[in-house]
């Protein structure tokens, strides 16, 4: 079965020819993609990595190839293996470092900025009034920056990660130590970055809520009642006011990153104020800025000591080494905003407006059924939507995707084990693979007698009960003190981790999401334990041991 | 025969006379013309090491002595050696001209006049067109001007140390390079290798430094360009620059102008004896102070930004606090010269980190 929607629908009689195995990203595609999301992400987040990989000249990787397949992604790798090939590679891709190395900021700011520059005219059209034409073209420019932001993304991406693997590699030799011990994890916290200056935004947003005397409205009613609680409160206007501007600015987000099918807080900011009430509930104290002192001056006596290990003469280039690989975790965590959710959230709201538009017309049943129809049909129906009936089609794919839902995807779609398949993949040295999709694994130590074996994302030992977080609607249960338990984490969970005092991942490295706020907040992460969703309960007390990497189960 | 001018007072250098001069003289000369204080002196030009092997014979002799050598396959050490020792010893135990050694004089003693110092001690440092540093001698604390002669012809023949000749020659013979003689407009012969190397000597007044050091206006390891680092010892300058102390060090914003300073234990400082400089103790009570006073330090950074400001690229400052001075006009500038090779070497250390990024991520199976 296939949506039909692109010449990238896996094709089982050709498409083992070349790639003996092809892996399911899971991060980004389960649940499966609706066909607009699918179509967008194997044009141009495949496109990006190739192109990304190809700018740099990556010695031994081209990127990644793609293909769909009931509404995930499965991805193989284009493994460079001619070594007449790496070498000449290896000359170009030490010409694009050179640059890099020398002035980090200056190219990532440069990057932001061509974006924001885009962002900013789109952001301002008017959805609503513009004509059918005027929509179409604003439609096909948010194609285009589309495009564009999975080439920048990817491309530092490679850079940053591939910066961060070098030095541990340095960390490793020198030091013996690796991206799981704990001293290394204390050199790479400590940075303020622009996902948490938003976290304490909307801290300062409760405060305000508390002593303007409408905090009862977070502590008394449900999520969905907040908006409209605020708006008939008099006390509550110019918080309103204050709320909007930020939205307005930083609010291009969903509580979910690879899809089109949830709001934007600027299109629903219920999100925003279960943030609010997080902060609300924890009361009058902003953690991170406390927590950061207190990291910030570990980090700088770790890198003292570290440096005083060092040879003199290798001293300097470890030290602008440890300082590119420091910029991951900011870089890792700011991306995702102005790069994957800002675009997203903007192309979701011109979808809605066409789907609003598709329903006046009759040519859909409901707004959201513009999810099942990819830009073509959108080109197909734009200009007189009366005339055109998109309805046969979004029922079928409608259906389809509903099946998909119910069954899960396939790890892996191949003849090889999963160890060979795996083997494979980090035949590519590539940074992204390694650091976010594969990662280490677990080694189980039966001498520490824990129940569940991971690897240590952030350093610590920690008990609470658990909170098993499957999808992110689950998200406003997270009580404080809880240790949660996720397949994942996302970028928009980032504030109910001041509420936390452990994170247990499914699966997760080094540099994913998870184990970089886990570090900022100062609690214990385990990831890739890979079972952990299935083994613990909800409310059963657990031990979080971050620093040998395992969990203790205190209850039955 | 017309002879060029071959003696310059500072002031009447400057940078487009390097080439002439030397740069560490014309760097002087160009530092009085930004108004900041330099140390009493002049400069004798590449005309006059010229000048002087001509005038004595010297250049005929020194040709006809290599004529016993093929100088066009390259010779061994202890072969380099013998011709460093013979030529040096031929060089030295020449008297200068008298026309020459007249000049001189003339010139010295307007420095002992403008520092009311008789037989005043001054350095006379060898100023390479091209920087060779550590290549040709310097002399310090000289008094009276037959020594200084003296010291000046010693600092041309430093141009034929050992190290000095096998470079040469074994370059013109790499390069089957043959000079036209530098002195065809004197009428000399032409020799097949040329390996004299005419310099620029600098006869400066001698500071008597209560204290001495260095400032950089980029920071030398990080390449920060926001910073200043001075450093500095008690006495003269030669112990700061050699590195064998740990000096003070002051970090300085060049934003926010914040001082950081480090004051270190400084035991041992650098001092004039009565043949050169020596090393002694530093008394007790001064060990652990700061060796420059807030004035002081501000004047050095002052002075600092206006050179880098002047120059348009960070410079590496040599000052020193004339205890001879007033408190007002103590600090006096030696040298400055671009900080050319911290960026050189921030480049060299991006070109290791690719390199090692490639050997080390991208591993070839």
């Amino acid at each position: 079965m296939k949506y039909d929607i692109t010449p990238f629908e896996f094709d089982e009689k050709v498409d083992l020819e070349h790639h003996k195995a092809w892996f399911l990203d899971a991060t980004h595609s389960v649940p499966p993609w609706t066909p607009m999301f699918a179509w967008s992400w194997i044009n141009f987040c495949r496109h990006g990595m190739q192109w990304g990989a190809e700018k740099l000249s990556l010695p031994t990787c081209k990127g990644w190839d793609w293909r769909l397949k009931d509404g995930g992604g499965y991805l193989a790798l284009l493994i460079v293996d001619d070594p007449e090939e790496i070498k000449a590679r290896e000359k170009e891709f030490r010409r694009q470092l050179i640059p890099f190395i020398q002035d980090y900021e200056g190219v990532y700011e440069s990057y932001n900025n061509e974006l924001i520059e885009r962002y900013d005219v789109l952001r301002d059209f008017d959805v609503h009034t513009a004509s059918n034409i005027a929509l179409l073209e604003h439609f096909d420019a948010l194609i285009d920056v589309n495009k564009r932001m999975w080439e920048i993304h990817m491309y530092l991406m490679y850079l940053v990660f591939g910066v961060y693997i070098l030095f541990e590699n340095m960390c490793k030799e020198l030091l013996n130590i690796d991206d799981t011990h704990s001293d290394f994890h204390a050199l790479m916290r400590g940075f303020d970055n622009k996902v948490f200056q938003d976290d304490k935004r909307m801290w300062e947003l409760s405060r305000m809520a508390e002593e303007g005397g409408f905090k009862d409205i977070f502590t008394d009613l449900q999520p969905k009642e907040y908006l409209p609680a605020l708006q008939a409160r008099e006390e509550a206007q110019e918080w309103l006011k204050q709320l909007n501007e930020f939205i307005w600015e930083r609010g291009w987000r969903s509580n979910r990153m690879s899809e089109f099918n949830m709001p934007s807080w600027v299109e629903d900011v219920t999100p925003a104020l279960v943030n609010i009430r997080h902060f609300v509930k924890k009361g009058s104290q902003f953690d991170l800025d406390l927590e950061r002192k207190k990291l910030v001056q570990e980090r700088e006596e770790m890198e003292k000591t570290v440096l005083e290990k060092i040879l003199p003469e290798q001293r300097e280039w470890f030290k602008t080494i440890m300082e590119l690989a420091q910029k991951s975790s900011s870089f890792s965590e700011e991306h995702n905003i102005l790069y994957e959710f800002y675009t997203h959230a903007l192309m979701r709201r011109a979808l809605m407006e066409w789907g609003k538009r598709f329903k006046e017309a009759g040519a859909v049943n409901e707004v959201d059924d513009v999810l099942f129809i990819i830009p073509d049909e959108i080109r197909k129906a734009a200009i007189m939507p009366t005339h055109c009936n998109l309805k046969p089609i979004v029922e079928d794919r409608r259906r389809e995707w509903g099946e998909w839902c119910q069954k899960d995807n396939p790890p892996m779609i191949g003849t090889l084990s999963m160890e060979e398949a795996m083997g494979l993949m980090i035949k590519s040295n590539d940074p992204i693979v390694l650091k976010v999709v594969v990662g280490s694994f677990p080694v189980p130590r039966p001498e520490l007698k824990a129940d569940l074996y991971g690897v240590p994302g952030s350093p610590g030992v920690a008990e609470g009960p658990a909170r098993v977080i499957l999808n992110d609607e689950d998200l406003a249960k997270v009580q404080e003190g809880e240790v949660l338990v996720a397949p994942a984490t996302y970028p928009t969970w980032t504030p109910v981790f001041s509420l936390l005092k452990g994170v247990v991942v499914d699966r997760g490295a080094s540099l994913s999401h998870a184990a970089i706020v886990g570090r900022e907040y100062n609690i214990p992460v385990v990831m890739n334990v890979f079972v952990g969703t299935k083994q613990i309960r909800n409310g059963q007390r657990v031990r979080v041991d971050g620093n040998l990497g395992v969990v203790y189960l205190l209850e039955d | 025969m017309d002879e060029k001018r071959w003696l310059f007072r500072f002031n009447e250098l400057t940078q487009q006379k390097f080439l002439s001069v030397g740069k560490k003289c014309a760097n002087l000369g160009e530092m009085t013309h930004v108004g900041l204080p330099v140390p009493p002196g002049f400069a004798l030009s590449v005309d006059a090491y010229t000048l002087f092997l001509h005038k004595t014979g010297l250049y005929q002799e020194i040709t006809e002595y290599l004529k016993q050598y093929n100088l066009f396959s390259p010779l061994n050490y202890s072969e380099y050696q013998k011709i460093s020792l013979a030529l040096r010893k031929l060089i030295d135990s020449r008297q200068m001209p008298e026309d020459m050694a007249e000049t001189i004089r003339i010139y010295y003693r307007e420095v002992e006049e403008q520092s009311g110092i008789e037989d005043v001690p001054v350095a006379i440092r060898s100023s390479g067109p091209v920087s060779m540093p550590g290549q040709f001698e310097t002399y310090l604390n000289i008094r009276g001007v037959e020594d200084v002669i003296q010291k000046i012809i010693h600092c041309w023949s430093s141009t034929f140390t050992t190290q000095a000749i096998a470079y040469r020659i074994q370059k013109s013979t790499q390069q089957s390079f043959i000079r036209p003689s530098l002195g065809t407009s004197l009428g000399g012969p032409e020799p097949k290798i040329d390996i004299t190397s005419p310099i620029g000597v600098g006869v400066l007044k001698m500071v008597n430094a209560k204290s001495s050091g260095v400032a950089f206006t980029v920071h030398p390891t990080s390449g920060d360009r926001n910073k200043i680092v001075v450093e500095g010892n008690w006495g003269l300058g030669e112990s700061v620059v050699g590195g064998d102390i740990s000096p003070d060090r002051f970090v300085i914003d060049k934003q926010t102008m914040h001082i950081d300073p480090t004051i270190n234990c400084k035991t041992k400082r650098v001092v004039y004896s009565s043949k050169g400089t020596t090393e002694e103790e530093v008394p007790l009570e001064l060990q652990n102070n700061p060796c420059l006073s807030r004035e002081e330090l501000q004047r050095i950074i002052r002075f600092a930004l206006q050179l880098e400001q002047y120059f348009g690229a960070p410079q590496d400052v040599e000052w020193a606090v004339d205890q001879d001075l007033s408190s007002e006009d103590n600090l006096l500038l030696l040298q400055t010269r671009p900080v050319s090779n911290v960026v050189e070497h921030k480049k060299l250390s991006a070109e290791n980190i690719a390199d090692l990024f490639i050997s080390k991520v991208f591993k070839r199976f």
